[in-house]
């Protein structure tokens, strides 16, 4: 245990104020020196006359000699400007004496490591929840460094059970600054596995930390993915990495299951601590993948790991029975298509050259022919919209066209040779390519351009690369890491907090200040006024 | 010097001079027939060989003219007075302090302008005049002189006389042992000071035959023309006072004011000292043809 909480203040104390830069009152010792340059001096305005004892009547007071007359009643005003000014350069802040605690929890996948009576964030919690009890008036604010924008509130039941249920979903990561006020003390609930979430921004370090942390051996699997064999549709190619995150060398055996069977068993022997090895398994194409490890160990979350290979099956395109026979063959030769009927009802996307006569709400390519077909003249234009890296090379010698496509005001022109637009993508809800290619022409040159269309038009309908799709679950390097490192916690945690309001306290002060001035002006030209008189009237 | 290039400028034109020497000397003449035909005598005490009366000796007193028989019978030293002759000696006494110099020396160049003028008229007739300039003491003193030659010594003086700004205070006694009992003595001042100088105008009305008091005042002492509240200073004592300005405190320093002129007035009556009362800004031809008019028709 690291850090020591600050003691509280009693309920109920009132809030003190502080200064953010308390040299600036200093000034207030000037105070005196403005009431000393306002006193009332023995010279003040003089008029002599022949004789005194004719104006016995027109004494207004009699001070006794060596009397000062009073002193300028501005100085009050002036000196109270002044120290408006100090204070306010001062920085006042109203420091308040609760407690705000901010409890940053380690919610990442080793926390849920099996320790000897519960998991490290069960019990993490509840020694979290002792020490809060202890601190009554605190005010405590639940946040994980996996969602550290979602403020969870206090550390009641319905937070632990929140916490808990959230725990390994997400990477976490160190707090962000913005929310690491300093009117707050920050605790911190980890197991110390993973050093990134200790590294705080601008060196800030927890004010305290509640560690816990006992097991010190795991291997874990990393990061799982799959892709489709380059030469045999119906297989996956699959790439575990299997990772020793604890402090000893560790054997494990993996067992992969494609679906519902159990397939390939391989032994991982010697892995050493902090190594990864890599395993590669070659599966019949299913819809998910799994591997386990075996024998489990007090973290089995990370003995696990499951990817959805969905993203990897070929889609099943509804060919219009009238389209070339090229364009068909082209279809069934791409490794991501499935040739359909043209009213398959799985279809995923279709292929429509004119003769179905049906309207599909799928995603569709129509391939429009109006005559024979021609040589385009001119150079391949793309539309800015289509990326460069998604440009396929076409030689247009071998391109040959069979239509006129007229894009609408909404249409966008994908493709065009020429002024002669031979892609558009047609505006709607659902996605439609017209293109005016005619591919059975384009055929009988046997170049790369009919597959390359076919590839690119079927990517662009269904928005998604359709080669050479990989699968992958990744749970990062330091998912699997148990071992707990060292934390230090703040050297001291301030007594009490301090609200960042300094600056409204200044700026009341600076207003007050504007107002003491704005009636000093107002005096000073009253005064300017009342002097100028004397000078502008006529005499008794 | 900008205040005496002020006052040398309130001398009066030669003209002026000759015009008023010739409208005074009737009443600068100390034997006069008062009708035609008629042989009434004003008797005054002054410079001659007539026997007046005897009065008690003060210091200054000559010592041929006591009286000692007189003296042996009252067991106390008794001069003897003679009636006033019509060529006598006056001396013009001109209050030289610092509230004579203020608003502009206003009362200072009007004093130096009378002074002159007065001086110009007594020697015109061919009196002795010597001219006394006081503050505290004496600032400047001319002495005792006659003709025309005399005046430029005496313009000279005044045109030279610059009251100081503050400090200088009124003690009119202090030209008392420069003034023989013989004498007329001509006092131009504010008469700002404590008493209103009535102690000091009561020993010099001791030593001399005949005194005049004139009473230089300017409105613009008694008003103030600053708004609000500053201090008052005092030009003569540098003392202070923090006062407020307004109606009601000029008001009040217009009536502390003429109490003040109706006290020196009392006692100049009681005390047989010709007393007139001279606001600046009036002219000063005729005030002092008025005042010598008075003071002629009281002897």
């Amino acid at each position: 245990m690291a850090g020591h909480a600050a003691r509280p203040f009693a309920p109920g104390a009132i809030a003190l104020l502080t200064f953010a830069a308390p040299l600036w009152l200093a000034g207030l010792a000037l105070l005196p020196a403005i009431r000393w340059l306002h006193r009332g001096g023995p010279h003040r305005r003089e008029v002599r006359v022949s004789r005194l004892a004719l104006w016995a009547d027109a004494q207004a007071n009699r001070p006794a000699v060596g009397e000062r007359r009073p002193p300028d009643r501005a100085w009050r005003r002036r000196a109270l400007l002044a120290a408006l000014l100090f204070i306010a350069l001062s920085g006042p802040q109203r420091s308040d004496p609760r407690v705000h605690i901010t409890l940053w929890i380690d919610d990442s996948l080793s926390m849920l490591t099996r320790e000897a009576q519960s998991t490290r964030l069960g019990e993490g919690l509840a020694r979290a929840r002792s020490l809060l009890a202890e601190l009554p008036s605190a005010d405590v604010d639940v946040r994980t460094l996996a969602e550290p924008w979602h403020g969870l509130g206090a550390l009641d039941d319905a937070t632990v059970a929140t916490v808990l249920a959230g725990a390994g979903r997400h990477e976490p990561a160190a707090p962000p600054v913005a929310l690491l006020r300093r009117d707050s003390q920050h605790w911190l609930l980890t197991d110390g596995a993973d050093a990134t979430l200790l590294a705080w921004a601008g060196g800030r370090r927890p004010d305290r930390v509640v560690q816990v942390a006992g097991v010190t051996r795991n291997v874990g699997l990393e990061r799982l993915s799959a892709r489709r064999h380059a030469d045999d549709p119906g297989t996956f190619d699959v790439l575990l990495q299997v990772t020793n995150g604890g402090t000893a060398d560790e054997d494990r055996a993996v067992v992969f299951t494609a679906g519902s069977l159990e397939g390939t068993r391989v032994d991982v022997v010697g892995l050493r601590a902090g190594t990864s090895q890599r395993v590669e398994v070659s599966i019949p194409a299913s819809a998910s993948v799994r591997a386990a490890l075996q024998p489990a160990d007090a973290l089995p979350e990370d003995d696990r790991i499951d990817l959805d290979l969905a993203p990897l099956r070929r889609r099943r395109i509804a060919v219009d029975a009238g389209c070339p026979k090229a364009l068909a063959a082209a279809v069934v030769a791409h490794p991501a298509l499935v040739l359909a009927r043209a009213d398959a009802g799985d279809a995923e996307a279709a292929l429509d050259c004119g003769t179905s006569g049906a309207a599909h709400d799928l995603p569709t390519i129509r391939v429009v022919a109006q005559g024979s077909a021609s040589r385009p003249r001119g150079a391949l234009k793309w539309s800015s919209a289509v990326p460069q890296s998604r440009r396929s090379e076409l030689d247009g010698d071998r391109l040959r066209v069979a239509a006129h496509l007229l894009p609408q005001a909404a249409d966008v022109v994908l493709l065009a040779i020429g002024d002669e637009p031979v892609i558009v993508r047609r505006a709607g809800a659902v996605s439609r390519l017209d293109t005016s290619f005619d591919f059975a022409a384009m055929a009988v040159s046997r170049g790369p351009e009919l597959p390359l269309l076919v590839d690119w038009l079927f990517e662009t309908v269904l928005d998604r690369r359709l080669l050479d799709a990989i699968a992958l679950v990744d749970r990062g390097p330091r998912s699997v890491l148990v071992a707990p490192l060292p934390v230090v916690a703040a050297p001291a945690a301030p007594t009490s907090a301090v609200l960042p309001s300094s600056s409204d306290e200044a700026k009341l002060l600076l207003l007050i200040a504007l107002l003491v001035l704005s009636w000093e002006i107002a005096a000073l030209v009253r005064q300017g006024l009342h002097l100028r008189a004397p000078a502008t009237a006529p005499n008794a | 010097m900008a205040s005496t290039a002020l006052i040398r400028a309130a001398l009066p034109s030669e003209p002026e001079l000759q015009s008023f020497a010739r409208a005074a000397a009737q009443l600068l003449i100390d034997r006069q027939a008062r009708a035609p035909g008629a042989r009434t005598v004003a008797r005054r005490a002054g410079v001659g060989i007539q026997h007046f009366d005897h009065r008690d000796y003060a210091p200054g007193d000559e010592v041929r003219h006591i009286d000692w028989r007189q003296t042996a019978r009252l067991r106390r030293p008794i001069v003897r007075r003679f009636e006033s002759e019509s060529v006598s000696d006056w001396s013009l006494l001109v209050d030289a302090s610092s509230s004579m110099a203020v608003h502009d020396a206003a009362k200072a160049r009007a004093a130096v302008r009378m002074a002159a003028a007065l001086a110009y008229a007594l020697l015109h007739l061919g009196h002795r005049v010597e001219v006394l300039a006081f503050g505290h003491r004496v600032l400047a003193h001319c002495p005792r002189g006659r003709g025309q030659h005399h005046y430029a010594e005496i313009a000279r003086l005044l045109a030279a006389l610059q009251p100081p700004q503050s400090g200088e205070r009124s003690e009119l006694g202090v030209c008392a042992r420069h003034v023989h009992g013989a004498a007329s003595a001509f006092v131009v001042s504010d008469f700002l000071a404590d008493d209103e100088m009535c102690r000091d105008l009561g020993a010099l009305r001791q030593r001399c035959t005949a005194l005049h008091a004139m009473q230089v005042s300017d409105g613009a002492e008694t008003r103030l023309r600053e708004v609000g509240e500053f201090d008052l200073v005092d030009v003569e004592t540098e003392s202070r006072l923090h006062a407020v300005s307004g109606e009601h405190a000029n008001a009040s320093a217009t009536r502390k004011r003429a109490a003040m002129t109706d006290r020196l007035q009392s006692f100049c009556m009681r005390s047989g000292v010709a007393f007139s009362d001279w606001d600046v800004s009036r002219p000063w031809q005729a005030t002092l043809l008025g005042h010598l008019l008075r003071a002629r028709s009281r002897c």
